[in-house]
């Protein structure tokens, strides 16, 4: 098996398959370290919605992105997975139950503890508090925080121990051939930036370089393969997904830190490690079903500047509250909100007429971030008010409080996370999809796919602990079908 | 609605619109016109506000509101944004019987001001279970909330619309 790419998929990938004495090429386009000449082969361009840098963000070395990486660990809801009626283009052919063993062995490779999200579980084993928040608004949602597990070090001693394992940096994956129908990999070409090649012919390829990668190698392989490789039906780099995250106000709290530890900063166990845990609020499922959004979660920032507000303001809404509800306002906290991002099949990427210095075309990114996400930004904004207002604990200043911004959902400084997804999106409708529920490339029948370019929809936490999920699930497929 | 009540609210409409006549006159328009602010409100004087039996009432609802300077300016913004969505800007008495339960809707006068401080507190809480929120200068108030505010810019600061 080949694999392209030593991020966080590639990485388990490899290990397992070398484990289970497949052998295994994994091939690294960088060092052990950063060098500027190979993140430059990251530069592209941003054509939609603001964005960063191509270039920010990733990292093309051992370990990928995991170099920079805060550790936020989630597992997608088991909604997540599910057709959502009022979303186009939601639903996977796996469901939860599918992936939940390999988010148990996910938990493990990214040294988090137990597989275990219950808000209630980690109050009682942190002896904090939960916000006293309505359920039928409002709800608590846990992260796991790894320490963070820098995939290219921790691994480092298997990567050069385990016997069926090569791996090769420098190298980059500049072109797949086909058989001349284009249903099966033949051989890898693969260049160094000092201009050596050499080919590699895999029983299996998995393209495991990122969500912008992935696409875009499939794209740049079009020489046989009219609009690139696996994109018979021009899905390939469409349903680009992004966690839009936004500063969207604060919180004149009535609630101080000793309330809210569990919410406000990650909360280390000190005599327990790991793991570390943080809490946010989120709107519950059965919200989202009754209002029509999608997933949102806000997390209270402490310690902040003060947000624009000029304090007879504050002190106006101090006082209107605590006149009539008896709330004491304690504490400002800054909303740092973080959504799901609906597929949209025009939110994409493509290719550039631009070249890399191996000759690849770059990337072009159109992020769009649609009305649905920016309707759920309003109306979650006026649900976690509601709940804060109804439990007492304070109230929200939203910082897109003009009308017509409001009305519009022009929120200020909606960004992403550098959390890329489904740009390969699984499928069992080859016309709407790119992989199958295996993770193979529907067309080609030795090509596969791993990392968060297959997610169907994104939901709203953060991606690593499902790219490493499905990397195990795909280790297992590929030890049951490897020749 | 009871009669008694019926004749109370009537009474009070009346009043009411007998208040709009005052402060939506032509002298004043005129007076508006020629002043040279900016269009949209004015800020006229009514000596009959205080013995109307509904502003009596929002008397009793502001006193719920500490500090209302700023209360005044949150209640400002709420009335541009309401006037905005509606072409028309909110009477003292849709305000007041937005904020009141409709028990007390019919009652020319609330006295009892820990009944008053009861029925708006029920009422903000239900304004929050079932998230009727709004955005007034940023603030995601309860819309009862929002309604007080509004009623102590338009009582206090005796500001009618053009």
């Amino acid at each position: 098996v080949c694999i392209a790419g030593g991020g966080a998929a590639g990485i388990t990938l490899a290990r397992r398959l070398a484990s289970a004495g497949i052998s295994v090429v994994l091939l690294e386009s960088g060092g052990r370290t950063l060098e500027e000449r190979t993140q430059a082969l990251y530069d592209g361009d941003i054509a939609g919605d603001p964005y960063f840098s191509l270039n920010f963000g990733r990292l093309r070395y051992l370990g990928g992105t995991t170099n920079h990486w805060t550790g936020w660990c989630r597992p997608l809801d088991p909604q997540d997975f599910a057709r959502q009626s009022w979303v186009p283009h939601t639903g996977w052919p796996i469901d939860a139950t599918e992936l939940e063993p390999f988010y148990r062995l996910a938990q493990q490779t990214c040294e988090l503890g137990p597989f275990e999200y219950s808000p209630e579980y980690w109050a009682k084993i942190t002896r904090q508090r939960l916000l006293p928040v309505d359920p039928d608004l409002v709800e608590t949602a846990i992260w796991q925080f790894s320490p963070p597990t820098r995939f290219g070090d921790r691994y480092l001693p298997d990567l050069t121990r385990l016997e069926h394992l090569n791996v090769i940096l420098h190298a980059n994956l500049v072109d797949v051939e086909t058989t001349r129908r284009g249903g099966r990999v033949e051989r890898v070409r693969v260049k160094t930036l000092e201009g050596k090649q050499f080919f590699v012919r895999p029983g299996a390829l998995v393209l495991a370089l990122g969500a912008i990668e992935n696409a875009r190698v499939l794209l740049a392989c079009d020489h046989g393969h009219p609009g690139g490789l696996g994109n018979e039906n021009g899905v390939v780099g469409r349903f680009f997904m992004e966690h839009p995250h936004s500063t969207i106000g604060a919180v004149l709290a009535s609630f101080g830190e000793e309330e809210a530890r569990l919410y406000q900063d990650v909360f280390n166990l000190p005599d327990r490690a790991p793991p570390a845990v943080r809490a946010a609020l989120v709107l519950p499922r059965h919200v989202l079903e009754r209002e029509k959004l999608i997933g949102f979660s806000l997390a209270l920032e402490p310690n902040v500047a003060y947000p624009p507000l000029g304090r007879a303001l504050k002190d106006g809404v101090q006082e209107l509250v605590t006149g009539v509800q008896r709330v004491s306002p304690q504490r400002l906290y800054q909303l740092y909100a973080r959504t799901e991002q609906t597929p949209h099949k025009d939110s994409r990427i493509r290719l550039s007429s631009k070249r890399d210095s191996l000759g690849m075309r770059r990337a072009v990114l159109e992020w769009k971030v649609d009305a649905l996400t920016r309707r759920t930004l309003n109306r979650g904004m006026e649900l976690f008010s509601a709940a804060f207002g109804k439990a007492r604990l304070g109230r929200l200043y939203s910082f897109c409080h003009s009308r017509d911004l409001y009305r519009a959902g022009a929120w200020p400084d909606i960004m992403g996370g550098h959390h890329h997804m489904g740009t390969t999106r699984m499928g069992d409708d080859p016309e709407t999809s790119v992989v199958d529920r295996n993770c193979r490339v529907h067309s080609v029948e030795n090509l596969y796919i791993a990392g968060s370019s297959v997610f169907a929809t994104s939901g709203f936490a953060n991606p690593t602990l499902t790219i490493v999920a499905l990397a195990h699930r795909l280790a297992d497929h590929l030890a049951e079908v490897a020749p | 609605m009871n009669g008694a009540g019926r004749r109370a609210f009537l009474k009070a409409s009346a009043a009411l619109s007998a208040l709009g006549a005052a402060l939506f006159g032509p002298a004043l328009n005129g007076a508006v016109s020629g002043s040279g602010r900016a269009a949209g409100w004015i800020a006229p004087r009514s000596a009959h506000a205080a013995e109307l039996p509904s502003s009596r009432t929002a008397q009793r609802l502001l006193e719920l509101v500490q500090d209302r300077p700023d209360a005044r300016l949150l209640g400002k913004a709420y009335v541009w944004s309401y006037a905005g969505a509606r072409r028309r800007p909110p009477t003292s008495i849709e305000l007041v019987n937005g904020i009141l339960p409709r028990a007390l809707r019919t009652r020319s006068v609330v006295e009892d001001r820990r009944e008053l401080r009861r029925a708006v507190r029920a009422r903000m809480e239900e304004d929050f279970s079932r998230a009727r929120v709004v955005s007034v200068a940023g603030w995601m108030l309860s819309e009862t909330e929002a309604r007080l505010c509004a009623l102590a810019w338009l009582e206090e600061e005796n500001v009618a619309p053009e």
